[in-house]
């Protein structure tokens, strides 16, 4: 019995001996994912005799006595031809490919594989093919407008700069602690530096009170991308548990193919400027602007420094000089260069791919600084001869440096325009007539600023190994374990030659440098089930997660070096302060899915996880969280195959259930005292750094989603609507304080719900297939709702008036605006209850913030070897004007305005947009008051909809027959461009960011070549 | 059939090992989800183990005080209400600055009113706060250590809302750290809080030893709080205890007052009750007043009516009023404190000195209708400064002459001259005339940060804001 046992064992664990002649050949046909094909057409030749069988329901077949020349060819509706010779493996395994853009095309959904056709969840697939006709530094930036449901907005301009992803509206009351960030998967491995920013010195990327910084994504090459996959409801984003509440996005890089050995080289190279900003005013419009503001008060420009009216830029200055900021400082053309080079191929057992990339790309500020990424990627996948065992292993490197200066000058250019920049011997100027710079509002000669530089060197190593043992036909066993470092390493420096003279006696040459450090690693043992009978399908996974982040951060900063020469070394610094931090992140799992297809046409799914975090204080670690998905093929039954013929594809789906939201960074719940890096009579100093509370919990979010898939005329016409509604509940936030407790606020949980609700429509049109021309039209549209839909007790907390019950989050109630007063000139309010003062008793709503509809529509068209395509963007949204800007830079004193501040108030009865101008703080208390109003107003809203040319390409590819004289495989030459251009009616600087301290996204053309061996 | 049947066992077998395995593992995560605290930073518990850790919390709530530029323990409640008062101008175009000159200070202003003075004052309290609690928690400190820290941190609570009641009127009178209570405080009368200021300076003169716990008398002792009680009682018009106070003081012969008045500020000087400061940076007074070159405007420059205030000989004019002449204009700024250089550091934050007390005490014998022991140190102060005895003899006189001494001897220094105008209720009276047509009564207290204001509902904001 024992000895029987044993042999058994052998027989399944060692590759089956080899057989000579005759032989009997067993196999399962299955897909790239490896799902059963059942009905494939396998037909035999090469061995004289032809016999034609079709495969079972699970995919298996079996040949007797043929022999090991015969060579086997596989077809099936759906998929590519795939042909083997049988040799002396009794057991086969052959993958079907599924054809590209149908229906049955493979989507990686969370620890499997899945098809349009039969997923009961919301997955969004971007092919490769998208995201290499995009002149992009980050894979991000190429999900832009393609993706219902996900809206993604650029921070900056600034090279490696971040991007806003937000998956079906905002879930958190509160964004300054708790993240909507979707959880970023590669390869299946959660990326842990996620979309938080990867710096720890300020820099031109996140200039701005901390919006932006540079995007940790950025140190993925788009190139390595075989596809990006957007999970966002329930049946698809449950299973991961207490990650999933705010969508998931899979990223997965490309993998050898067995064939001939490729070669591929794609090069590019392009310009770039920024799309959008405000003309400003020359400095005879601005002089004449002063002018008029100290005729406003009242007051007498003056030269002495002790007067009210002191002017120092029209009255010491040279009014007659005059500097284009915007041009001087963010007008620069910024160069990119991208080149691809890879090498893939195998044999049916092994594959391989290696590939390489380089990526630079220099700023608008100046042409010598550039952010530039070199990466490797690797690919290696191999299975045993009986196709029981195989390994996957991948993984690469990227190094990204990206140079960049310490502030966005982009906050420069409303600097006075006549503000003089060289003394006549070149240097850099800090005063003129005898005025500093400095003492004039802190004005700072932007030269200067680009000499404060900003270094920061990004390395991403990730590698991920898959082991997988197939123990019997039904039953697979697989574990992944895989490890991920992502080092920042910056320095930022300020050399005396860029410290204002005026300022030297206590602004010393200083440097900081910063290192940071990720580090994770996470295992994932499987097992997964399938079993075929004749009612249907059953797969069952189940599954466990270990995982392990630690963070370690040190900053240092050193002042007071005697000279620049040695900056880069803290060692000669004569004063050294540092800064560590640290971060251990622990995460265990177990997880499971059950899925049954009953004859294609009932499909159900029910998904679990029990994951437990070590951000959560005792008692609070573990949750569970579950979904449930149904699906009906209904295009299947005889009544549609009959009655209704074009309808050739038809689905009702349906998902419901919990995912869990835990982003709210380590510790929270623990009471720490910790050292700030100061130091008193000797002794390093220990305080505490944060308010606690032990009773943290996870926040929750419960999303139903119910959706009809249609396809018209044998999918020729796709489409897909789907209702989504998600209700975000305990909600998690760093609740502020007023800081009379000591701190600002306190990370808690609050009794809020939030609901995102919409509809999401995805239509795809093959209008034109003809074999020389293809047409193909594929337009996705969302309409967002956004709505707090209870807060017991709102009105005893600060968010009384910044939200309301049954509004958006986004809802503007404020003073109502009602524009410039012909008769005082002075912006005017509606004073609701007429007591003379203007607060939050005045407040209406007056609509909300934010998008209202926004897609994007993609043509491509395909003549002979000509193809172009292109996607327009659009969002129809509200947003904040210039007039919102203003509040910062009143018109009239020192510093600069958009041209559009010339529309003012100037004489009783004028009608304005901007009120009348002032240069002084002291006569006319009402003016900055109103200016003070207008910004707790609804008038720094306004349109800020826009339709942008996201994304052209146009390629010309080598027919065949010159392909083979020139012996080559393919050649394709390119132009691609991004952010073509915009059409708007927005009053301000580029709708999508909506600030005008913040450098616009960048219009990009470039052009290329690709070589295939 | 058996091979069969063998089949089936041994695919549960597979089954069974495996689910037993991921069970396992869930067993193991409940504790590798707990990780301990990151060795970069402390649990409160650890930091109240022993005498030495629980004091260097209470030296951190020291440092945190003088470490930031303009907070309201390091120049900022010297530089705000000097410029609200009629002691200083600046010649900046600072708009921020200039509300402050202006007396039109909006409850928007971010950097004066939120940052530096009520946030900042806050947070001290919140330390004070959290190690008063720790040390009261803790089973293992010694008793001695107990007392002292808790002194300690009773004077530096005080000195807080003594600041934040005479720049604001009724505040938040917060004595735990207990978020829940402190979130939704209301403002607590004036009366109130200086209730509170007596009992805690009180204990903490009961608790505070004579001696100073650490050199350069940057930690708090029985004098620092007898002092501070003096200038409180004196603010209560409770004029024999605050005589009695700093009878205490100037009679412990610890203090003396420095002979030459270019040594009053140094580091060293023996007049000096308590002083602030770190180990990094010289003052933000002698930064921000000082002048870098003789050739350069100062930021701030004293104002007519301060200038005028010196009387003709007064040394203090000379060494304490630094002068830079530029295009024939004269720019008179506040000198007291002298080094200018980022560091090294030479001098500290002067929080309490000698000759405060003997004005205390003058005012409070005035008061008490002493005026012949009034006039004794009011001449102390006088003669230091190289003026002869004062001519005042009515009592209504003493009083004027001992506020007008206030004037020149306290100048630019801690507020005295905002406060003393208030508490005397003369701010109307002088100010309505030196700052017309911008003084208005409203003015003598700043508005609450308006965004203290959305975030405790229970605030009200002060009137004519």
């Amino acid at each position: 019995m024992k000895l029987l046992y044993l042999l058994l064992v052998a027989q399944l664990i060692l590759p089956a001996s080899l057989y000579c002649q005759l032989i009997q050949v067993q196999g399962k046909v299955v897909t790239a994912s490896g799902m059963p094909v059942s009905g494939a057409t396998i037909t035999t030749t090469g061995d004289g005799s032809k016999k034609i069988l079709e495969t079972t329901t699970d995919g298996s077949f079996r040949l007797e006595a043929i022999s090991g020349k015969t060579v086997l060819s596989v077809t099936h509706v759906g998929f590519d031809e795939a042909s083997i010779s049988v040799g002396s493996v009794p057991r086969l395994t052959i993958v079907l490919k599924e054809k590209a853009g149908s229906l049955d095309e493979v989507v990686i959904q969370a620890y499997g594989t899945t098809t349009r056709r039969l997923s009961t969840g919301n997955i969004t697939k971007i092919t490769s093919g998208e995201i290499e006709t995009q002149p992009v530094s980050n894979p991000i930036a190429a999900l832009e407008g393609r993706v219902p449901g996900v809206i993604i907005s650029q921070a900056s301009g600034v090279p490696g700069s971040s991007f806003n992803v937000e998956i079906r509206g905002r879930s958190s009351l509160d964004l300054q602690l708790s993240r909507n960030d979707p959880l970023f998967v590669i390869d299946g491995v959660f990326f842990e530096p996620g979309n938080q920013p990867a710096n720890l010195l300020r820099s031109a990327a996140n200039n701005n009170l901390g919006v932006g910084g540079l995007s940790p994504l950025n140190s993925i090459n788009p190139a390595d991308i075989e596809s990006i996959e957007v999970l966002k409801d329930a049946d698809a984003t449950a299973i991961y548990g207490s990650r999933g509440a705010n969508g998931v996005i899979l990223i997965t890089t490309k993998k050898g193919k067995a064939g001939i050995t490729k070669i591929t080289a794609n090069v590019y190279i392009g310009n770039s400027k920024p799309t959008r900003t405000m003309p400003l005013l020359n400095t005879q419009q601005y002089v004449a602007m002063r002018r008029e503001g100290f005729k406003n008060d009242g007051i007498t420009p003056s030269s002495n420094r002790t007067d009210r009216g002191y002017a120092p830029d029209i009255m010491l200055w040279d009014t007659t000089r005059y500097t284009d900021f915007k041009k001087l400082l963010i007008g620069n053309t910024a160069h990119t260069t991208d080149a691809q080079l890879s090498l893939s191929g195998g044999t049916q057992l092994t594959q391989f791919l290696l590939s390489g990339g380089y990526h630079k790309e220099t700023n608008v500020f100046s042409r010598s600084l550039a952010d530039t990424r070199a990466s490797v990627h690797f690919s290696i996948n191999h299975s045993s001869e009986n196709r029981r065992l195989s390994i996957a292993l991948s993984g690469g490197y990227s190094n990204d440096k990206n140079q960049l200066i310490a502030t966005d000058l982009t906050r420069f250019i409303y600097l006075p325009p006549n503000l003089r920049l060289h003394n006549e011997d070149g240097s850099l100027s800090f005063k003129e007539g005898g005025v500093s710079y400095y003492t004039v509002n802190n004005l700072i000669n932007p030269l200067s600023v680009l000499l404060k530089r900003n270094t920061s060197v990004i390395e991403n190593l990730y590698s991920n190994l898959l082991l997988s043992y197939h123990i019997f036909n039904s039953l697979t066993f697989k574990t992944s374990f895989s490890y991920n470092t992502f080092k920042n390493n910056e320095v930022s420096s300020i050399p005396s030659t860029a410290i204002d003279p005026y300022v030297s006696a206590f602004q010393t040459p200083s440097a900081s440098f910063a290192n940071s450090f990720t580090n994770s690693w996470i295992a994932e043992p499987q097992l997964n089930y399938i079993k075929n009978s004749l009612h249907g399908k059953l797969d069952i996974l189940i599954g466990g997660t270990l995982q392990q982040k630690a963070y370690k951060g040190l900053e240092i900063n050193a002042s007071h070096y005697s000279n620049d020469l040695l900056l880069n070394n803290p060692g000669a610094a004569s004063l050294v302060t540092a800064l560590n931090s640290e971060a251990l992140y622990h995460y265990a799992a177990i997880f499971g899915r059950v899925n049954y297809n009953l004859k294609d046409m009932y499909i159900l799914n029910a998904t679990f996880r029990r994951d437990g975090s070590s951000r959560f204080g005792p008692g609070n670690q573990f949750a569970n969280f579950g979904a449930i998905g149904a699906g009906w093929i209904f295009s299947g039954g005889s009544f549609f195959k009959k009655q209704l013929p074009f309808i050739s594809f038809g689905k009702l789906r349906m998902s419901y259930g919990i995912t869990g939201n835990d982003q709210i960074g380590d510790y929270a719940f623990l009471n720490l005292w910790s050292a700030d890096g100061n130091t008193y009579q000797g002794v390093q100093t220990v305080l505490p750094d944060k308010l606690y509370n032990p009773g943290l919990e996870w926040e929750t979010n419960k999303k139903l989603e119910a959706a009809i898939e249609l396809g018209f005329f044998k999918d020729k016409l796709l489409l897909s609507g789907s209702f989504y509604r998600n209700r975000s509940g305990n909600q998690l936030t760093y609740y502020p304080l007023p800081i009379q407790t000591g701190f600002q606020g306190i990370a808690a949980n609050l009794p809020a719900l939030v609901q995102n609700s919409g509809l999401e429509l995805v239509i795809t049109s093959k209008n034109i297939t003809s074999p020389k021309f293809t047409w193909v039209t594929s337009l996705n549209l969302t309409v967002p709702r956004n709505k707090l839909i209870s807060f017991p007790g709102l009105a005893a907390t600060r968010y009384n008036g910044l939200y309301i019950e049954g509004q958006p989050l986004t809802v503007i109630n404020r003073l109502k605006y009602l524009g410039v007063d012909a008769t005082t000139g002075i912006y005017s309010f509606d004073d609701v209850n007429k007591d003379g003062n203007f607060n939050a008793a005045d407040y209406q709503v007056a609509g909300y913030a934010g998008p209202r509809i926004y897609g994007g529509i993609i043509n491509s068209l395909g003549y002979h070897n000509f193809q172009l395509e292109f996607l327009l963007e659009f969002k129809k949204q509200t947003g904040q004007n210039y007039l919102a800007q203003l509040f910062n830079n009143f018109p009239g004193f020192i510093g600069n305005s958009p041209d559009l501040v010339l529309n003012r108030w100037q004489k009783p009865g004028d009608i304005a947009a901007v009120q009348q101008y002032i240069a002084t703080f002291t006569n006319i208390p009402a003016i900055i008051a109103s200016n003070v109003r207008l910004s707790n107003s609804n008038g720094i809203y306004g349109d800020a909809s826009f339709i942008r040319l996201k994304n052209i390409s146009f390629a010309y590819s080598l027919r065949p027959g010159i392909l083979k004289t020139l012996k080559i495989s393919g050649f394709k030459a390119y132009i691609i461009a991004q952010n073509l251009f915009t059409i708007t009616r927005y009053k301000g600087p580029d709708p999508e960011t909506q600030n005008a301290y913040v450098l616009p996204p960048l219009k990009t053309i470039a052009g290329g070549i690709q070589i295939t061996f | 059939m058996r091979r069969f049947k063998l089949n089936i066992i041994i695919k549960n077998a597979y089954w069974m090992i495996s689910i037993a395995a991921i069970t396992v593992i869930n067993f193991s995560c409940k504790k590798f989800v707990q990780v301990g605290p990151p060795d970069t930073q402390v649990a409160a518990e650890t930091v109240f183990e022993n005498d030495n850790t629980a004091t260097t919390a209470v030296i951190s709530v020291y440092a945190q005080m003088g470490i930031s530029y303009l907070d309201i323990a390091s120049g900022g409640m010297t530089v705000y209400p000097a410029l609200s008062a009629d002691e200083l101008a600046t010649t900046t175009s600072n708009t921020e600055l200039l509300s402050f000159q202006n007396n039109a200070v909006i409850a928007d202003n971010g950097m004066g009113i939120y940052t530096h003075l009520w946030k900042s004052a806050y947070q001290n309290i919140y330390y004070a706060n959290a190690v008063l609690e720790g040390v009261t928690h803790s089973k293992t400190i010694t008793e001695n250590t107990r007392n002292q820290l808790t002194g300690e941190m009773l004077v530096v609570r005080a000195i807080n809302y003594f600041w934040l009641s005479n720049l604001f009127g009724d505040i938040p009178l917060e004595l735990s750290t207990n978020y829940r209570v402190n979130s939704v405080m209301p403002r607590a009368p004036v009366v109130e809080v200086y209730k509170q200021l007596t009992t805690d300076l009180l204990d903490a003169e009961g608790l505070l030893k004579e001696n100073y716990p650490s050199a350069l008398k940057e930690r708090a002792n029985k004098w620092a709080a007898a002092a501070l009680l003096a200038r409180v009682y004196l603010y209560k018009q409770e004029w024999a205890n605050a005589e009695a106070q700093a009878s205490m003081i100037i009679n412990s012969t610890a203090y003396s007052l420095e002979p030459d008045l270019n040594n009053v500020f140094s580091q060293s000087s023996g007049e000096t009750i308590w002083q602030l400061g770190n180990d990094i940076s010289n003052t933000t007074e002698a930064q921000v007043f000082v002048p870098y070159s003789s050739y350069d405007v100062p930021d701030y420059v004293l104002t007519s009516f301060l200038i005028a205030a010196f009387e003709r000989g007064d040394q203090r004019f000379n060494k304490w009023v630094g002068l830079n002449t530029i295009d024939s204009t004269n720019y008179y700024y506040p000198y007291k404190y002298k080094d200018n250089n980022y560091d090294p550091v030479t001098e500290l934050y002067i929080v309490l000195r000698l000759s405060e007390q003997y004005l205390i005490r003058a005012e409070a014998r005035a008061e008490q209708d002493k005026v012949a022991e009034a006039i004794e140190d009011l001449n102390v102060i006088r003669s230091r400064a190289g003026l002869a005895g004062t001519i005042a003899t009515s009592k209504s006189d003493v009083l004027m002459a001992i506020a007008h001494e206030r004037q020149v001897e306290l100048f630019c220094e801690w507020g005295h001259r905002w406060c003393d105008l208030k508490r005397t209720g003369k701010a109307d009276e002088i100010l309505g005339g030196e700052k017309a047509p911008n003084w208005q009564a409203n003015d003598a207290v700043y508005p609450l940060p308006a965004v203290e204001l959305v975030n405790n509902p229970f605030l009200i904001q002060n009137p004519g804001y």
